[in-house]
Formats: C-alpha cells, sequence, structure tokens
C-alpha cells in the first residue's frame, strides 16, 4: 500500500518531539499517525515513547487504539486495561473496551464498561445510546436462550440472566429519576423472586425515594404493593401502574414481558428523564391559570411588568407560562423567568418573592459575558451556565429575549439543556 | 510545577479540546497550552477572571453559595471554567461538536492535580 504523505499536523509534532525527544508529544504524534492510517509508523512511535513514559496513560490508550484498528483486539484489550490500572476513571478506556466487548458480542461486558462510564459521567449521550444498545443486544440474546416453561425444563437448565438485564433498566430509570418505570421492574421481579430480600428493600427504597422527592405521594402505587403475593400483584400492576402510561402509549399497549421494554421506552426515559407521563400530566398548567395549583407544581407568578404583557395577546402569555410550567415540571428547577434583554421579566414560574429583581440580576451575567465574549471575538453568546456549591443558573439566548433557569443540584443538566431546546423551539414560534 | 504537562493530558483525553490554562484570578495566566491560534488564553484570562467574579456575585445573590464552575456556548466555541481553590480557575476551550461532557470530567479530575502544585 503506498505511503500517505505526512500532514502539517504531522510534521509539526515530529518536528516538536525531535527538537525534545522525551517529551510526551510522542503521544499526539503516534495518534496522527493512527488517523492517517500510517499503523506501523503509529505504533513504532508510540512503543518508543511508551518505553521512556511507561505510565503516560493517555500514550497508552493511543496504543490501544492502534491495536484495535490493527485488528489485534486482545492486545487492544490488553492496553486499556492497563490504562485502568492506572487511573481507573479513564473514560477513554473505559469507553474503548466498552465498543471492543459489544463487537465481540460480549453484551454483559459492555453494559459494565457503559454503566462505569455513566456513573461518572451521567450526561454522556453517546454512551446512554451504546448502553441502551448493549441492554438491547443482551435482552435479546436472553430471548433466545430463556429457559422454557417447568414442564419443559430440561436437566441442564443454566440460571436465566434476566435479572441482570433487568436491573440494569431499572437503574438506568433510577439514575434518570423516573420512579415508576423502576417500580415496575422491581415488581416484575419480584413477582419472579418473592423471597428476595434485596429486591424488597431496593423497591421500598425507591417508593419513598419518589414520594420524598415529589413532596407528595404522587405515585399511584400503594407502598404496600410490593409485598402482595404476585397474582395480585400482576392486578395491581395492570389497574394502576399501567394506567398513566397506557393512555399516553395511543394503542402501543405493552403486551406481556417479552415486549415490556422496547426501544421506545428506554429512549423515551432517556429523553424525558424527571417525570412519567402520567406524572407529567398531573403537573401540566391548564391554559389558563388554576384557582388551586395542585401540591408541587410550580406556581405561575403574577406578570411582573404589565406594561410588557399588555402588548401580547393574552393567550400567548398563557401558552409561554404552560411551556415554562412544563420545563418547571422537570425535577429539579426551582425558577424560570423569561426576559427581555433590557431586563424586564415576561413571564416567570416558582418562587414569586424578588423574581423581577433577580432576573435582572441573573441577565448581568449574561450581559456581562456577552460583552467579553464579543470583544474577545469568540463568536455570539447562546448559553451561559453558572454551576455553584448548591445549584445552577443557565442563561440561553434567543431572539431578542434570554430564558434564565435556576436549578438545584439535583437537577440533570443534560436533559435540562435538551428541555430548553425544545422549550425555546416552542416560545420562539409565539414571540 | 508541571502544570504545562496537566493541561495537555486534558487535552488530550478530551475530543474536540482547542486549548486549555490555569490562571490566576487577577487575570494573570500561569500556564496554557492551546491547538489552536485563534485561542489564546493570555488574551482571555482577564476576562474570564471578571466573568467569574460576576458570576460569584449572582451565585451568592441567589442563594447558591460559591460558584465552582461556568460554562459558555457561543456560536463558534465552547468554553468551561471551573475553580481552582479560590484564587485561580482551569479553562478549556472546545469545538462545538467536542464532547462537552468529557471535557467537565477530565477538568475536574485536573483540579487536585492543580491543586497538589499549588499548595
Amino acid at each position: 500500500m503506498e505511503k500517505e504523505t505526512p500532514t502539517s499536523e504531522i510534521l509539526e509534532l515530529k518536528k516538536k518531539l525531535e527538537e525534545n525527544p522525551d517529551s510526551l508529544v510522542f503521544a499526539p504524534l503516534a495518534d496522527a499517525y493512527r488517523k492517517q492510517g500510517n499503523l506501523d509508523e503509529a505504533f513504532n512511535v508510540c512503543k518508543k515513547g511508551l518505553e521512556k513514559h511507561p505510565t503516560y496513560t493517555s500514550a497508552r490508550v493511543v496504543l490501544g487504539r492502534i491495536f484495535q484498528k490493527k485488528g489485534k483486539t486482545e492486545e487492544a484489550v490488553s492496553e486499556f486495561k492497563k490504562v485502568l490500572e492506572l487511573d481507573s476513571e479513564n473514560l477513554m478506556a473505559l469507553s474503548l473496551l466498552g465498543s471492543i466487548f459489544m463487537g465481540k458480542g460480549d453484551y454483559q461486558g459492555a453494559i459494565e464498561e457503559f454503566q462505569k462510564i455513566l456513573t461518572l459521567n451521567p450526561d454522556d449521550e453517546e454512551i446512554q445510546e451504546s448502553l441502551k444498545q448493549a441492554i438491547e443486544k443482551a435482552a435479546g440474546e436472553q430471548k433466545a436462550t430463556k429457559a422454557p416453561k417447568p414442564d419443559q425444563v430440561p436437566v441442564d437448565k443454566k440460571p436465566p440472566k434476566e435479572s441482570t438485564a433487568s436491573l440494569t433498566i431499572a437503574d438506568l430509570y433510577l439514575k434518570q429519576g423516573h420512579f415508576d418505570k423502576a417500580i415496575e421492574v422491581y415488581q416484575e421481579l419480584l413477582a419472579d423472586d418473592p423471597q428476595n430480600l434485596m429486591l424488597r428493600q431496593k423497591l421500598s427504597e425507591i417508593v419513598d425515594r419518589q414520594q420524598k422527592e415529589a413532596g407528595t405521594p404522587v405515585q399511584k402505587l400503594k407502598k404496600n404493593d410490593f409485598i402482595q403475593p404476585p397474582d395480585q400483584k400482576e392486578d395491581s400492576i395492570n389497574d394502576e401502574v399501567k394506567t398513566g402510561p397506557k393512555k399516553q402509549d395511543k394503542g402501543k399497549e405493552k403486551e406481556g414481558d417479552d415486549s415490556k421494554f422496547t426501544n421506545e421506552d428506554i429512549l423515551q426515559v432517556m429523553r424525558r428523564g424527571g417525570k412519567d407521563d402520567a406524572v407529567v400530566e398531573e403537573k401540566k398548567v391548564p391554559k389558563t391559570p388554576p384557582k388551586n395549583d395542585p401540591p408541587g407544581s410550580p406556581k405561575i407568578s403574577p406578570p411582573e411588568k404589565q406594561e410588557n404583557l399588555q402588548k401580547m395577546k393574552p393567550e400567548k402569555v398563557d401558552t409561554l407560562k404552560g411551556i415554562l410550567a412544563e420545563l418547571g415540571a422537570m425535577g429539579g428547577i426551582m425558577r424560570c423567568f423569561l426576559t427581555g434583554h433590557d431586563g424586564i421579566t415576561i413571564v416567570s414560574i416558582g418562587e414569586t418573592s424578588n423574581n423581577a429583581d433577580l432576573g435582572k440580576q441573573a441577565l448581568t451575567i449574561f450581559q456581562f459575558t456577552h460583552r467579553s465574549v464579543a470583544q474577545l471575538n469568540q463568536g455570539k453568546l447562546q448559553q451561559v451556565l453558572v454551576t455553584a456549591e448548591t445549584g445552577h443558573i443557565l442563561l440561553v439566548s434567543f431572539s431578542e429575549f434570554v430564558l434564565i433557569v435556576l436549578a438545584n443540584s439535583n437537577v440533570n443538566l443534560g436533559l435540562l439543556r435538551l428541555s430548553l431546546d425544545s422549550a425555546i423551539k416552542k416560545m420562539d414560534k409565539i414571540l | 510545577m508541571d502544570f504545562k504537562k496537566i493541561l495537555e493530558e486534558t487535552l488530550a483525553n478530551v475530543d474536540g479540546a482547542i486549548g486549555a490554562g490555569l490562571v490566576g484570578m487577577d487575570g494573570i495566566v500561569i500556564d496554557q497550552i492551546s491547538h489552536n491560534a485563534s485561542f489564546d488564553i493570555n488574551a482571555v484570562g482577564a476576562e474570564y477572571s471578571s466573568i467569574i467574579k460576576n458570576a460569584m456575585r449572582a451565585s451568592s445573590s441567589f442563594g447558591l453559595g460559591n460558584t465552582t464552575e461556568i460554562l459558555i456556548t457561543t456560536d463558534k466555541a465552547t468554553m468551561i471554567m471551573m475553580m481552582v481553590g479560590q484564587n485561580y480557575f482551569v479553562t478549556l476551550a472546545m469545538n462545538l461538536d467536542g464532547n462537552l461532557g468529557r471535557g467537565r470530567l477530565e477538568l475536574k479530575k485536573a483540579i487536585p492535580k492543580f491543586e497538589k502544585e499549588l499548595t
């Protein structure tokens, strides 16, 4: 095969390495060769550098990737494992290991690696997607090898792996704050294994946590349900837990265990996070402000600046409030303000005290940053996220407006950003 | 003190990272590394420290405690700033297609290393 011409990046890095052979620049140089497809040169440079710097994990990751590209999977796995021995939280190594396991059909191994990454970085959407795929594949594999009914059980029956995958899914739901779904999974597991104390304990904890976070028992499921005998529990699930999702799924009713967790279910959990359809429905604010808000719902504040609102049709204001209220229904949101660039609050939800003043104050961060970014020629400011010890202030600019969200530290930032995108699109249409 | 090595490692572990720097709250850059000529930490240090001070005031007004991190997104790039103790911050600039979550995590991992070097 004809050798590629060295790129300017390679030439520059090579020069740096020649000037200082002990520098760490060998790693980016080897990686540049790898990207170019010059795997032999990549290997030589990397190997030589690692002899001088054996604990340089970034270079070891590069070496693993070179092996991977050469098709030497076992060597690649060995390198990534060495990296993890030195740095157990190396996301690149975890991610590449997970991909290799996926490729080899070791879905359980892949799930483990992806879960480690999500523990460290729950907002990594790419890994969330990879984990979803690994779970699906593992579930598919289990379906194929699923144990037959008792009268068909062969003597050498292996224990089914169902519980691992289901617990994984339950954990995913929990991480996303999707308590109802997690409870549903645990109930199913308990139906199969009613004596399992660990499952009972976990289920009890989730129910407690859900009620605590909601501030009120929003869960339609009674806490005692998890100790019901399996046959009664089945009715309980059908009558109570599934009522909400069934309404929302428009005919996509779940049919039996095998179709319980569809791709769409998992995707919806990842997209929606915080609450399930039924709970969101409870918290949705009607187009006209309610006289009595349900407990836990974000309060719609009176308009801070009537003059601004007078320019806008009342139904538009109501719609804007509705959009903010939907956003506010997400777990962890404390306040939302929609302000003009002049600092005047148009609509807001959450605590009503000092909204206008705090809205202005938050906006100063945006204005100040906007000026700085413009002076530094770093483009047009779109978003500022300030993270403090106990919460976040997120400011997003669109058209002539700034949406300000105040959230506590429990909020899922990845989901918040997704929800904001959607809310802003809706608001943009109205405004 | 090998601040550059820590910055290099951080940059190497983040897809789409274009530059990183350790800056004092007075705006003076302690060390920096850049893969893109258009991103010069020396030039932005003072502005960034002012942004952080401004955010600190707002966080305090909202009762959120001390500011620990600021993330700025423009139509060209994303900049992350994280506090290193009370007197320094580390900043990472990334392309828009960079892995932001990983960038944040790598910075978090780098902070104790900087703190160790700075004490």
